[in-house]
């Protein structure tokens, strides 16, 4: 008798269990589903720095101008048109009529002004606000010898049209305003949970948030889920076809790829290495391998006697086979960096200066006095704790051992002790990388000015200043990429960097997503997406 | 026994400072900041960052600032999160580890207390050799290996149950499961020890020769008297079970605090970082409080003096 309670007991449990697993996938043809790496900091366009942010904020809100993401040229946005002056330096944008707020409320070139004024306030310290610098007179306020923010070259000449003058001609300004750092912002929102210029303001939170983007904030639960919805007052909102968006900040690379393998995700952030492999053979239609503009590079810390002679870093740079490295590590279609600046770049093409040739790499180690490698002291190459970059570092330290008979030590650090240690130059060769904040070839090159915080690397030389700030004043294209060609071919002959290998932008898209084009940047123009009708069954 | 209890609570208070303290200057001593970026950030942009957090200040008066913040309970803005004070975010992710941490103790009481007294049961058979068997195997194998194993057997095989999630009930059976695996383990054989150990008291003896069957002796007199080192262990395992889920919240996505901590960490999240060890430390003294008052309730024995 007592048994047969127990059975009855085990039926039901079982009953339950089985309904409730049965009922738990839903597919959603209105709504777009996207593994977006690790939780954002923010929603604030001002004071966010990552990709993931941006790729929230992008569905958000929009700038003057867009991107075509296909072609990557710039296509009018929140501005209907704009004119250029003769000598670059003066932009007028026609803000859109239609152009409004998602509470309704009209977006004005005060909105662009507000929204600069802030970023350039420093109390708000936006880490991003140097973009900002090629306005005239805005290095000068942020820095405080401007108090008063008209001086700044930004005019609101009336509701709708907004006057910039420029520092100097700056090529990329019209691509550069998909950054969220040139979105605009509604002042008054802001200023109701708090202070205009202060980072702590919850503004951003789920009710409060409001944008002049394709979308509109739903709701934002921390490490759980950021989901938009179509924006009703977004002035092109008729080519807006999939209602909503929710981003899940997936940061484990396993668990959004099984996500995406059983239909739950349409869009992943990225892939795990060891699953290329899998979606190659088994489902080539999910997956995007596309050149995108970031370099990975070792850097090398000139201030150490060991690498202050040219040669020697040649030696080095010239004995790492890279076709190797991508071909047997990385397999995701990225390409050997025989230079510095990727390709893909608008008409700019770099110098090709670096080779491997092991057989000259060991005759400049003998020529710098090191014989066969005798007498080189053990050197070290620093990375942050992964995967790949430790595959990567024990390539290359066989690499040399086999061309050049040197001993190379690996030693990997936590990603802020490694920052650190880079910081202080406290390294002999570190992995680094560079990703473009914007589309031009100055992005990859001002970064070894000798002044700038990120060379980091003890190397300094004025010719290669001197081109780069050339380039910089120059409005002509071609004459301008011949500066940084010029720049660059010095960047490789002294090579205070040694370029191994492009990335390629590596994610999973479901067979359901239509119109998505990859492209150079990573960017995606979520007003332009579009979702199949799909059977269950098909989706997984 | 309400002596004892105002008494205990009266030593957190040195015990919590110490802990803040410790954390305070140990996060300190790690090389990196919390603004250290890949890109790097203009000087200006460093310097207002580190003047409007105060870490300009001496570390010291950041010290007796943060302490005076505790007394009021904020544990100020987050560096990394500049929209949500610690308090809020704490608030916001607790429930969530707090909800996994009970279901798992639940998962592992009930496997554990039922491998335990059904091994004690049939001592030295084949069944209380497989249970044991799988004591150890559990004891052995981590939640990372578990987590993944379940997901691909339910989840990716089977597709009975989500790959991961934390909204649908049916979400919460893996990562409980992978989390109370381990202590489920350990349960069991703490159990059956016990009771094979009380089994041989005097009174256990008296009521099988006054009739009582098996099942009665073990369910009503034996389960009571092994009851006590469980409840020792419970004390420290729910501590680790509410506090120690960071691996599992990864691998199933759960936005819980386990994950927060270690990517505070990661991130020198300084205020984060001391407010989510406060938290955890408050939690395990109240545990430990907890187990104390119950000892009290089942071993009479027990003096609070």
């Amino acid at each position: 008798m007592q048994y047969q309670k127990y059975k009855i007991l085990f039926i039901i449990i079982s009953g339950v269990f089985c309904f409730s697993c049965s009922s738990y996938k839903t597919v959603n043809t209105d709504e777009l589903f996207v593994g977006n790496g690790a939780e954002v900091q923010d929603l604030d366009p001002a004071t966010v720095s990552g990709v993931t942010e941006h790729r929230i904020l992008s569905a958000l809100f929009e700038g003057l101008t867009s991107l075509d993401p296909e072609t990557l040229e710039p296509i009018p946005a929140v501005a209907e048109r704009w004119e250029v002056s003769d000598d670059k330096r003066f932009y007028t944008f026609f803000i859109r009529r239609n152009a409004y707020w998602s509470n309704g409320e009209p977006v004005t070139a005060k909105d662009f002004i507000n929204s600069w004024e802030r970023i350039l306030s420093p109390k708000l310290s936006s880490e991003y606000s140097y973009l900002l610098f090629c306005i005239k007179n805005a290095k000068d306020f942020f820095e405080g010898r401007i108090e008063n923010f008209s001086d700044v070259g930004a005019i609101a000449i009336d509701e709708h049209t907004l006057r910039v003058e420029l520092e100097y001609p700056t090529a990329y300004f019209l691509k550069m305003q998909v950054h969220n750092i040139w979105y605009p912002i509604h002042r008054k929102t802001i200023e109701k949970y708090g202070r205009f210029d202060e980072r702590n303001n919850p503004w951003t939170h789920t009710g409060n948030h409001v944008s002049n983007g394709p979308y509109q904030l739903e709701e934002w639960i921390p490490n759980k889920i950021i989901r938009v919805r179509k924006n009703p007052y977004y002035w092109n909102k008729d080519s807006v076809a999939i209602e909503n968006i929710s981003f899940y900040p997936i940061d484990n690379q396993m668990t959004e790829e099984r996500l995406f393998r059983i239909g739950y995700l349409d869009l992943t952030n990225t892939i795990p290495l060891r699953k290329l492999e899998y979606y190659k053979i088994k489902q080539p239609q999910s997956l995007v391998l596309h050149p995108y503009i970031g370099v990975y590079y070792y850097r090398i810390n000139v201030k150490n006697p060991i690498f202050s002679n040219p040669s020697i870093r040649k030696s080095l740079a010239y004995s790492i086979d890279r076709k190797q490295i991508v071909e047997y590590i990385l397999k995701g279609g990225e390409q050997p960096a025989l230079y510095y600046v990727p390709n893909g770049i608008g008409k700019y093409k770099s110098p090709q200066k670096i080779i491997y040739d092991p057989v000259y790499a060991k005759q400049l180690l003998n020529e710098a006095g090191y014989i066969d490698g005798k007498n080189f002291p053990t050197i070290e190459i620093l990375f942050n704790t992964s995967e790949a970059h430790k595959l990567i570092a024990e390539a290359i330290q066989r690499m040399w051992k086999k061309h050049l008979n040197i001993d190379v030590k690996l030693l990997n650090q936590d990603w802020k002790v490694y920052l650190s240690s880079m910081n202080q130059l406290d390294y002999q060769i570190a992995r680094s990388a560079w990703i473009a904040d914007f589309l031009d070839p100055i992005n990859f090159l001002e970064c070894f000015l000798s002044y700038s915080g990120n060379n980091r690397t003890g190397w300094e030389n004025k010719q290669y200043d001197k081109l780069v700030e050339q380039a910089y004043r120059e409005s002509n294209e071609d004459k301008r990429n011949e500066l940084l060609f010029q720049a660059e071919e010095i960047l490789l002959e002294e090579l205070p960097i040694i370029p191994i290998y492009f990335y390629t932008w590596k994610i999973l898209v479901s067979s359901r997503v239509e119109n998505f084009y990859p492209n150079v940047l990573g960017y995606i123009r979520w007003q332009e997406l579009k979702l199949k009708e799909i059977t269950e069954n098909s989706v997984q | 026994m309400k002596k004892y209890i105002i008494r205990k609570l009266f030593l957190f208070i040195p015990i919590l400072l110490a802990i803040i303290t410790l954390t305070f200057f140990m996060v300190r001593l790690a090389p990196g900041g919390p603004f250290d970026r890949d890109k790097n950030v203009p000087e200006e942009v460093q310097r207002n960052l580190e003047e409007y957090y105060h870490l300009d200040e001496s570390l010291l008066k950041q010290y007796f600032r943060y302490l005076y913040g505790v007394i009021q309970f904020d544990f100020g803005p987050s560096f990394r999160k500049p929209s949500y004070t610690i308090r809020e975010w704490i608030f916001m992710r607790i429930p969530i580890s707090f909800e996994l941490g009970i279901y798992s103790l639940i998962f592992a009481l009930f496997v554990g207390c039922t491998c335990g007294v059904v091994s004690a049961f049939y001592q030295n058979t084949w069944i209380d050799t497989c249970l044991t068997s799988f004591a150890v195997l559990g004891i052995c194998i981590p939640s990372f290996v578990i987590g993944p194993i379940l997901v691909l057997v339910f989840a990716l095989h089977w597709e009975i149950l989500p790959v991961a999630g934390w909204d649908f009930p049916q979400q919460k059976i893996l990562p409980s499961i992978s989390l109370g695996f381990i202590y489920s383990a350990y349960i069991t054989r703490i159990i059956r020890s016990s009771i094979i150990e009380v089994l041989k008291k005097d009174y256990i003896r008296t009521a099988i020769s006054k009739g009582a069957s098996v099942r009665r002796v073990i369910l009503i007199h034996t389960l009571k008297g092994a009851l006590q080192p469980l409840v020792t262990f419970l004390g420290p395992a729910t501590a680790g079970l509410l506090t120690g889920s960071f691996i599992v919240e990864t691998i199933f996505q759960i936005p819980g605090l386990g994950r927060e901590f270690v990517e505070a960490t990661f991130n020198r999240d300084y205020t984060m970082i001391i407010g989510i060890v406060f938290v955890y430390a408050l939690l395990i003294l109240l545990l430990n409080l907890i187990v104390d008052i119950i000892q009290g309730y089942l071993d009479p024995r027990i003096s609070y003096e």
